[in-house]
């Protein structure tokens, strides 16, 4: 019997122990409405805060993509910005994670809040369907090929995670399957029909990122349509030349045209970052090319002064936002494509009058030619530029100015070849580098998981 | 004999301990090893320029300083 005690007692002191570890430690589980809000919230806290750098966007997000992109001239003076998209590969990878990481909060929410009754409840299930659909539209851009309406079945587009799971081993859809699986989230969110300002992500704003996601995919009408019903009914208009710089240069308001913006929090605790980030900003001046576009009288033009100064470094509160400015631009090369160019140009003028004093306005006779030796010579179709098209894209780059956009543009239209010498050495951006790779850590784990074009 | 009883159950006893310390269940929480343990792309190296690369860039640089005294 002693024998028996003592071999048991063995066992039980040297028993498994791994059952200690499955209590949650120091997590809650969400239950409450109010709980799985807190999870949307420390998101919208970022965005307002300025913090978030991939959803909406900030003030770092700018640095980077205005960086590596070609509005300011890194061949005259780099500065404290990042130089050249290959340097940056291993981050913008890193942001891949990231984003996953903000859809996975996002499912959490969906999947236990979908099919409550209470106002709360579709208020946070609206929010998380509006962030996942903006994290796919973001990452369409960076981690996606640019359109291509003749391949996009086949082009890659990215893992559709719909629930949270661990051990999800999702491969890559097809670019066309991520833009469908993207409008719907947008639509889901739209549905629900938010309107709490509290919840940031209000019926406008979503709808302004659904005609991004049109454009982007090259879905003219369908992005006539929704900026449209922006413009007319959202009761945000342009905003005319006089009220133009106060509109851009507001520290922390929403003003004129603007329909969502980055870093609306007044007490954010960021603020010492930002005034680094700056002057990190204002180390590198804008290239030749960009200036010319102001034509001989620059001063004319509204946007000159309030974008660059005397030295040509910028001016501008370098903030991410979507504008009434940007819809009409969108909505003008759109009905370009679709072969409606008086509407185009009627749309093109309309804007030109409110950022140019004394401007004339264009005729098809008086539209200057295609220009030599430019960066973009075809467009998002891949077609030569017209004189048209072209004033477009100069309308819109001197607009759009250190707001993050060029990089975009200069993807969607043809994804150009050039170079900056930096240190002695020529950098070359070669055009798979307008991809970002997807995370190393994903494509090693997962032999489904393909990498793209240029970095296996 | 009470020695011969001690052993016959100690040793046993230490044989089962060391038998339940070495075979007991862990809880795994690591994902496998992966052949490739990097973590990071290797990011494109840059080439020596040409001269017509560097005088281009030296008339890009002229004409900013230019541009800036005039504005001055």
């Amino acid at each position: 019997m002693k024998r028996l005690t003592y071999i048991l007692l063995s066992i039980c002191l040297t028993g498994c122990s791994g059952f200690l570890n499955v209590q949650p430690q120091g997590m809650v589980i969400p239950k409450t409405d109010a709980e799985f809000g807190s999870i949307m919230h420390r998101h919208l806290q970022d965005i307002e805060g300025g913090a978030d750098d991939i959803i909406v966007g900030n003030m770092e997000t700018i640095a980077r993509l205005e960086g590596i992109a070609d509005n300011l001239d890194a061949n005259v003076m780099v500065g404290s910005i990042p130089a050249y998209a290959g340097d940056l590969i291993n981050n913008r990878m890193t942001d891949y994670r990231e984003y996953f990481s903000v859809i996975k909060d996002c499912n959490i929410v969906i999947e236990n809040l979908d099919g409550r009754s209470s106002e709360e409840a579709g208020n946070i299930l609206s929010c998380a369907y509006a962030i996942k659909g903006i994290c796919y539209f973001d990452m369409i851009r960076d981690f996606c090929e640019a359109w291509d309406a003749s391949r996009a079945s086949s082009q890659l587009g990215l893992p559709l995670v719909d629930r949270f799971d661990i051990e999800d081993r999702t491969c890559r859809s097809s670019l066309k399957e991520t833009a469908s699986y993207a409008e719907a989230l947008l639509q889901k969110s739209l549905e629900i029909g938010m309107s709490d300002d509290l919840y940031f992500f209000t019926e406008y704003i979503v709808k302004a990122y659904l005609a991004k996601l049109y454009f982007w995919v090259e879905d003219w009408e369908s992005t006539l349509k929704v900026c449209n019903d922006i413009v007319e009914n959202s009761g945000i208009s342009l905003t005319p030349l006089e009220g133009y710089e106060d509109m851009i240069q507001s520290a922390k308001d929403k003003k004129g045209e603007v329909i969502v913006r980055s870093h609306i929090n007044d007490a954010s605790e960021l603020d010492w970052y930002f005034g680094y980030e700056r002057s990190y900003i204002r180390t590198r001046p804008a290239s030749l090319a960009f200036v010319s576009l102001f034509g001989d009288h620059p001063e004319d033009d509204v946007r000159y002064s309030v974008s660059i100064d005397g030295k040509r470094f910028n001016n501008k509160t370098p903030e991410m936002k979507i504008r009434i400015s940007e819809l009409v631009l969108m909505s003008a090369e759109s009905f370009c494509h679709l072969g409606q160019e008086d509407k185009a140009l009627e749309l093109l003028n309309m804007l030109r009058r409110e950022r140019i004093r004394g401007v004339q306005d264009y005729t098809a006779a008086s539209l200057p030619a295609v220009r030599e030796g430019d960066r973009i010579v075809e467009d998002a179709l891949g077609k030569e530029l017209t004189p048209l098209m072209q004033a477009i894209l100069d309308e819109r780059r001197k607009e759009l100015f250190m707001e993050g956009d060029r990089w975009f543009e200069l993807k969607r239209n043809g994804s150009p070849e050039w170079w900056i010498i930096n240190n002695g050495l020529k950098y070359t951006v070669k055009s798979y580098l307008y991809t970002a790779p997807v995370y190393k850590g994903d494509v090693d784990l997962n032999p489904g998981m393909k990498q793209n074009e240029g970095y296996e | 004999m009470k020695v011969m009883n001690r052993k016959k159950i100690i040793l046993p006893a230490l044989l089962l301990l060391l038998l339940s310390a070495v075979t007991g269940c862990s809880y795994k929480e690591e994902p496998d090893r992966t052949n490739d343990a990097t973590t990071s792309y290797v990011t494109p190296k840059g080439d020596l320029p040409s001269a017509d690369e560097r005088a281009y860039v030296q008339t890009l640089v002229d004409e900013y300083n230019k541009s800036i005294k005039s504005s001055k």
